[in-house]
């Protein structure tokens, strides 16, 4: 008898602890023939079903014994309806309760089978019924309140997994977000869940998704604001971006929190990271006072020649999760200083940051953690599967390795180290975004720059060294966008320029004056004395 | 006889049926004996109607369930439930789907086939199941119901 939908109920079940199924993801069987008596139950807990619906008509003995093998509480119909065989217990009620608790009551209608499928020509047949099952269900219980008055029932809102997970859900929900558009929001026309990768029972806020209507209306929306902010002064310009920055960092602590919730960084790292945006509009205002041109001597002693930068239009930033206050600020803070209005596609997700043998591993929101979470589930598959590409490839692993199943449901990888890899593996070559790193011996200088120098990527290079000379000849070998010596190769200032080397840029740089280059074109004018 | 009891009871299940009734000193977490369950309540006007009726009777109902399944039910009706059930601290259960009707398979509808209505015929009406989970938790609700091999009188009336 035990076919296909146990095996559902144990995939269900497997997959619940694989983290593929919410953790409070409650399971009710309803097993009337399979699951008759104690043994069968027994089976039925063990597959890890969360509440048990035994057949209707099975005597008390026979409900109490079942009792005793498991630990699941049951749920029996009190009133069921005909195609259940029309069992009434009413005044078993207090008997059933006593033997069998923790039990759920379930009035039904003994003269009136449940109707589904439904569907809304059948809506007012269910609502009446439904009310009807109420009333029984308030004589059912006036019966027990009279033969069995010591009888404990719980209270709502402390009734199980569902509401107490609904209730996190829905207090720890800060917003729901939509696309701004032009002074307006717009819904889009998915819905998903901003989850937290350290709980990913509490989502964070829901999100509605913009379509490529709401991207249209983005775009011209930018583009109708473009003529009156490209004439607003630019120190006009700048007093705005200030102001931004004012009310970023008065909001700091909870802007940063969020940053932590929905991306898994530590709450240092993310309210760091929203000073730091809010420092960026700052400079990006300052620079609004600087010069925007420049004169130059013509050939004609009539003509006064002077060339100066001007907006280009509409600016398109599409910004990663890894840093995702710092990276939208620094690209748009310079573009609206700069007399562009900007359309802003922000990531899906947000992102994980450094990891180090021994760096404490948890929940990113207390102190002392060093590592939290990474982004997502697809992100935590990706990490373990390059762990795993990297011991198919000869890797030994040092440390880490695993997901980190001590913290509960979160997103955590365990801090990994891996050696004996050559620089050619993947895990070597490839970002894997994750608390994964590897490490190659070189025998001398010129070998590890070699290493560090064959990729096709080179945004940032770090070197430890006392040795001033192998420092400023590392800075001239590595083939990189931004060196670092004795620190780690993350964190950025804002006003110096940034960017990567070989396939790590698209040849521009960012931040810093570089941002002039790239938010502004040229236009020079030649004026004649008449 | 005596051996076989024996040998369940190593095993750690009982030797027979309690015929003493014995009171069972189980409880829900918070201690609770009882809760209530409204079967049957397809939709958010359905809910609606239960605490409307439960207010004016004087019932606490614990958890409503519904059984045309998951997949019979629009995003914003499932969202509706999961709200609406937040709001008067109700548990939300909702019946796994698609099952043995929707599969080409007729004995269900045999007299004697009309409790394996409730089952998931074949691999892709597993994988099936599990979306439809997936999707009822996606939405919020975190109570899902399925029939091993009953039929909580599944066939549409």
């Amino acid at each position: 008898m035990l076919v296909a939908d146990e095996g559902l109920l144990w995939v269900a079940y497997e997959m619940r602890r694989a983290g593929e199924l919410p953790s409070d993801l409650v399971f009710k069987l309803s097993v009337q023939i399979g699951t008759a008596n104690p043994a069968a139950a027994l089976v039925m807990e063990r597959l890890g079903g969360g509440t048990l619906n035994p057949p209707t008509d099975l005597s008390l003995a026979q409900l109490a014994a079942i009792r005793q093998a498991t630990t699941m509480p049951l749920d029996v119909y009190v009133e069921a309806p005909d195609d259940f065989g029309g069992f009434v217990r009413h005044y078993e009620i207090a008997e059933l309760v006593r033997v069998a608790a923790p039990i759920y009551l379930k009035f039904g209608l003994r003269n009136a089978p449940d109707v589904y499928p439904s569907g809304t020509h059948l809506e007012p047949t269910v609502i009446a019924l439904s009310r009807e099952r109420v009333r029984r269900a308030s004589i059912g219980l006036a019966l027990l309140r009279e033969y069995y008055p010591e009888a404990t029932t719980s209270e709502l809102r402390a009734n199980g997994l569902a509401v107490q997970w609904y209730q996190k859900r829905r207090s720890t929900m800060a917003i729901e977000l939509r696309s701004y558009v032009g002074g307006n929001w717009h819904t889009g026309t998915r819905l998903v869940d901003d989850i937290n990768p350290a709980d990913p029972s509490e989502a964070v806020a829901h999100v509605s998704m913009g379509n490529s209507s709401v991207a249209v209306a983005a775009v011209e929306a930018a583009s109708a604001a473009f003529a009156d902010w490209r004439r607003t002064p630019a120190p006009a310009r700048g007093d705005i971006l200030r102001k931004a920055a004012d009310l970023l960092e008065q909001r700091a602590d909870a802007v940063g929190r969020d940053l932590t919730r929905e991306e898994g960084k530590t709450l240092v790292e993310g309210i760091g990271e929203t000073k730091r945006a809010a420092a960026i509009l700052r400079y990006y205002a300052s620079l609004t006072l600087a010069a925007d041109g420049q004169t130059y001597p013509s050939l004609s002693a009539k003509t006064f020649l002077f060339a100066r930068r001007e907006p280009i239009g509409v600016v398109t930033a599409i910004t990663p999760w890894n840093f995702p206050i710092a990276i939208p600020a620094w690209k748009i803070a310079p573009a609206l200083a700069y007399g562009n209005t900007v359309v802003w596609k922000p990531a899906e997700l947000v992102p994980l940051t450094a990891l180090a043998k021994g760096w404490k591993l948890g929940n990113p929101l207390e102190e002392g953690t060093k590592v939290g979470p990474v982004v997502s589930r697809d992100q935590m598959q990706t990490v373990l599967d390059y762990i795993q590409i990297g011991s198919q490839e000869g890797g030994r692993v040092l440390a880490g390795g695993e997901r980190a199943r001590d913290l509960g449901d979160g997103y955590y990888v365990q801090s990994t180290i891996i050696a004996d890899l050559s620089h050619e593996s993947r895990v070597a070559r490839e970002e894997i975004f994750g608390p994964v790193t590897t490490i190659l011996p070189a025998s001398s200088y010129e070998e590890a720059v070699a290493l560090a120098n064959d990729t096709p990527f080179g945004l940032t290079a770090s070197l430890f060294t006392k040795d001033l000379t192998k420092a400023l000849r590392f800075a001239n070998d590595i083939r990189v966008g931004v060196v670092k010596i004795n620190q780690e190769s993350a964190g950025l200032e804002f006003q110096v320029p940034f960017g990567g080397a070989k396939e790590s840029s698209s040849g521009s740089r960012e931040q810093g004056e570089a941002a002039k280059e790239f938010f502004t074109q040229w236009k020079t004018v030649y004026m004649d004395q008449v | 006889m005596l051996r076989t009891r024996n040998f369940l009871k190593k095993l750690g299940l009982p030797e027979s049926d309690a015929h003493s009734l014995p009171t069972s000193s189980r409880r829900f977490p918070d201690g609770a004996q009882y809760r209530v369950e409204i079967p049957n309540v397809e939709g958010p006007a359905a809910l609606e109607a239960v605490r409307s009726a439960a207010q004016e009777y004087g019932v606490t109902v614990h958890r409503i369930s519904q059984g045309s399944g998951i997949m019979l039910l629009r995003t914003e009706e499932i969202r509706a439930m999961a709200t609406l059930g937040y709001k008067i601290g109700c548990e939300v259960s909702l019946f796994v789907g698609p099952r043995a009707g929707w599969d080409t398979g007729a004995q269900f509808t045999a007299r004697s086939g009309r409790n394996l209505g409730a089952r998931q015929r074949g691999m892709d009406q597993l994988v099936y199941a599990l979306e439809d989970i997936r999707r009822a938790c996606s939405l919020g609700i975190r109570s899902c119901w399925w029939q091993m091999k009953g039929c909580c009188g599944w066939p549409m009336r």
